[in-house]
């Protein structure tokens, strides 16, 4: 095949294609966008440190989450302690960094531990809902008419239900434990991710590309593959993010009322409950759990918020 | 192969209704948007025929029902006397390939987060049309024919200028290899500079490849330098269709004399002297089209007949048809409006 003759134009054509800048992909710009977000990027410093410190929790906590010296009980944490040994450095490496709650166990051990309960919650909870929401969503919306219908009745009626309740209904009926607490806030936590799949699965089937891929033959599960997934994966990995902070302040919240993990396993808000009782004298115990909890959640809602940010298809222009 | 004899396409009759949901309670009252009503088009291989008329009229979706993108109600779509339109949705995968489309927004109709390669290998890919080792050599080639550089091959779409996105979009519809095109207003979200670089490409393609295309647009300038037939479209059917030049030369429905009166002329002398013809009101709803010739409210001809009696689609001259009552004779202020009597003028 002989190439085109182009007498006049083709010249432009290279020539505009020269002031093409280098090759930049869609991702390769969203990392550099989230970058730029200095809040994000300390909120991805402060996730990966608490994700590893879940992770590594045998490493770093100083005894088993479980071992209880009743002799040990309430006790202060050395660098508070007015009798405990000053200067600093010391009280980092003593017996109970950070003291000992109401049974005599190791505050920092559980805190470490703690945080472990609160990733694996984090983490789980919006992948069950992911793994519930984003088919029926996807399915709503690219088939639309009768199915739409269907799953729309449905997301109403787990809408009009408080969720909250729902759960609690659930942990009273099933018992709780840490299994228990993630796969019923699983399964009454999807709404959001179903809403979010219908809406860019329904945007995203009408636009001309996948008509395209429609015209060349490509099959129906190609296209939603190959083109829609692609396209919808930002949306929905933003919602997963930002679905965490939710998932661990709802196990909190559930331990808090005595409905979450059950005993020998740490988990903040529990240790937030526990600790309550003490306040007036031992105020750090609920304090520091708190702040945990606190701080996970800023952090997981920075990188969301920063992830939104660079994912955003607006801001490739 | 077909005999020379059958057009590469044959439309016959084709119906696109959409149902709007409707307004009363469970859904009673439901109404029908007649978006193609009753067009009948033919397009020999190697030639194209340019689909005219205002946003709305259904030239857009006539071409996706073509192409069987849009819903068909009723009629048949024949290509290389083949019926689509009793196809399954697998049946009609492999003819795909055949017969293929460019879209009017270059920034909507190429994936965002898909390289150029891979838009422009995705028909080779979906039909099997190259060896795998060969794949990466015909990009190259089909980018080579449309004028981009090879080196656009790792880039992604965000990074090309309007012009150079639509040429990516040719090379897409090339590379499955199709027979027949729909432009579906390739050039209107272009600049004029670029629009003349991109008609230019597409009859150069035309030429070397014998395509067939079937090029939309509501720019009769436009449709003039692409095409050998024309038609023209008014709320989904067509009032007239003729060769370019008696169409440009002679127009016979007053549609098509008032689109025509609204091309500007590149002389200021004659465009001052120039009588225009111009159209008051807005398309009507096709959901409710006016009764008799869809055209009589708006048109500047209309008698009591037009209200009442649709006209149908007569041939006029060789290759020239048009639905207009008064179509081939005077023009109707000098004719005696006698009931009875023949409209067509007598020499």
């Amino acid at each position: 095949m002989t190439s085109l003759q182009l007498p006049s134009d083709t010249d432009t054509i290279s020539g505009e294609a020269s002031r093409i800048e280098a090759a930049n992909s869609p991702m390769r710009q969203s990392i550099q966008r989230f970058f730029r977000n200095r809040l994000a990027a300390i909120g991805l410093v402060f996730v990966v440190v608490i994700t590893g410190g879940g992770l590594l929790a045998p490493l770093i906590a100083t005894t088993s989450y479980d071992y209880s010296v009743l002799r040990d009980a309430l006790k202060f944490p050395p660098c508070a302690d007015p009798k405990g040994s000053l200067p600093f450095p010391d009280c980092m490496f003593a017996k109970y960094p950070l003291g000992t709650d109401a049974i005599g166990r190791d505050f920092w051990s559980r805190l470490i531990y703690g945080a472990r309960t609160s990733m694996i919650v984090g983490f789980s909870v919006p992948l069950i809902t992911l793994a519930i929401g984003l088919p029926l969503g996807a399915a709503a919306g690219w088939f639309g008419g009768r199915v739409d219908s269907t799953v729309l009745r449905l997301v109403e009626f787990m809408t009009a239900v408080p969720s909250i309740l729902l759960a609690l209904f659930l942990l009273t009926l099933f018992g709780h434990d840490l299994q228990n607490v993630i796969i019923f806030q699983g399964i009454t936590g999807w709404v959001g991710v179903c809403r979010l799949g219908r809406a860019q699965f329904m945007t995203l089937r009408e636009r001309d590309f996948v008509t395209a891929a429609r015209a060349l033959g490509m099959s129906e599960w190609s296209i939603m593959f190959r083109h829609v997934m692609v396209n919808a994966a930002g949306p929905i990995i933003v919602m997963f993010t930002l679905g965490i902070p939710g998932a661990i302040f709802g196990e909190a919240g559930l331990s808090f009322l005595g409905l979450g993990v059950n005993d020998p396993i740490p988990s903040w808000g529990k240790m937030v409950a526990e600790s309550s009782r003490f306040a007036s004298v031992y105020w750090y115990l609920a304090m520091i759990p708190t702040g945990c909890i606190a701080v996970t959640m800023l952090a997981f809602s920075f990188l969301g918020d920063g992830l939104r940010d660079a994912l955003d298809p607006q801001g490739q222009r | 192969m077909t005999s020379t004899t059958a057009p590469l396409l044959a439309v016959d009759d084709l119906r696109v209704h959409f149902q709007l949901p409707g307004t009363g309670w469970f859904g009673s009252g439901k109404q029908t948007v007649k978006a193609v009503d009753g067009l009948s088009i033919q397009i020999e291989r190697g030639q194209t025929l340019g689909l005219v008329g205002e946003s709305g009229c259904g030239k857009s979706t006539t071409g996706r029902a073509i192409l069987r993108l849009a819903p068909i109600t009723g009629g048949t779509v024949r290509l290389n006397s083949r019926d689509l339109t009793t196809l399954s949705a697998a049946e009609l995968r492999p003819i795909r390939r055949q017969m293929q489309i460019v879209f009017q927004d270059p920034f909507a109709s190429l994936n965002p987060r898909h390289t150029v390669e891979q838009i422009v290998t995705e028909p080779i890919w979906v039909h099997n049309l190259r060896p795998e080792r060969e794949r990466v050599a015909r990009v190259r080639e089909l980018l080579t024919l449309v004028g981009l550089p090879g080196s656009a091959m790792g880039r992604f779409p965000h990074e090309f200028s309007g012009g150079q996105r639509q040429r990516i979009g040719i090379a897409r519809a090339l590379a499955a290899e199709p027979d027949f095109i729909v432009l579906d207003e390739p050039v209107s979200a272009l600049d004029v500079s670029i629009q003349s670089q991109i008609l230019r490409l597409l009859l150069d393609l035309q030429v070397q490849f014998g395509l067939t295309y079937l090029f939309i647009a509501h720019d009769l300038a436009v449709v003039g330098q692409m095409s050998d037939q024309v038609a023209v479209m008014y709320l989904g059917r067509i009032v007239e269709t003729a060769t370019r030049e008696a169409l440009y030369q002679a127009p016979q429905h007053p549609y098509t004399q008032a689109l025509l009166s609204a091309v500007p002329y590149p002389d200021p002398e004659i465009e001052a002297k120039r009588r225009r013809v111009i159209l008051t009101g807005e398309v009507p709803s096709p959901v409710n089209p006016p009764s008799g010739c869809h055209f009589h409210t708006r048109c500047p001809i209309a008698a009591d007949r037009c209200r009442v009696e649709a006209p149908s689609l007569r041939t006029i001259g060789p290759g020239h048809q048009a639905s207009c009552h008064f179509a081939g004779g005077p023009p109707p202020e000098l004719q005696g409006a006698k009931p009875g009597t023949s409209l067509r003028a007598s020499p």
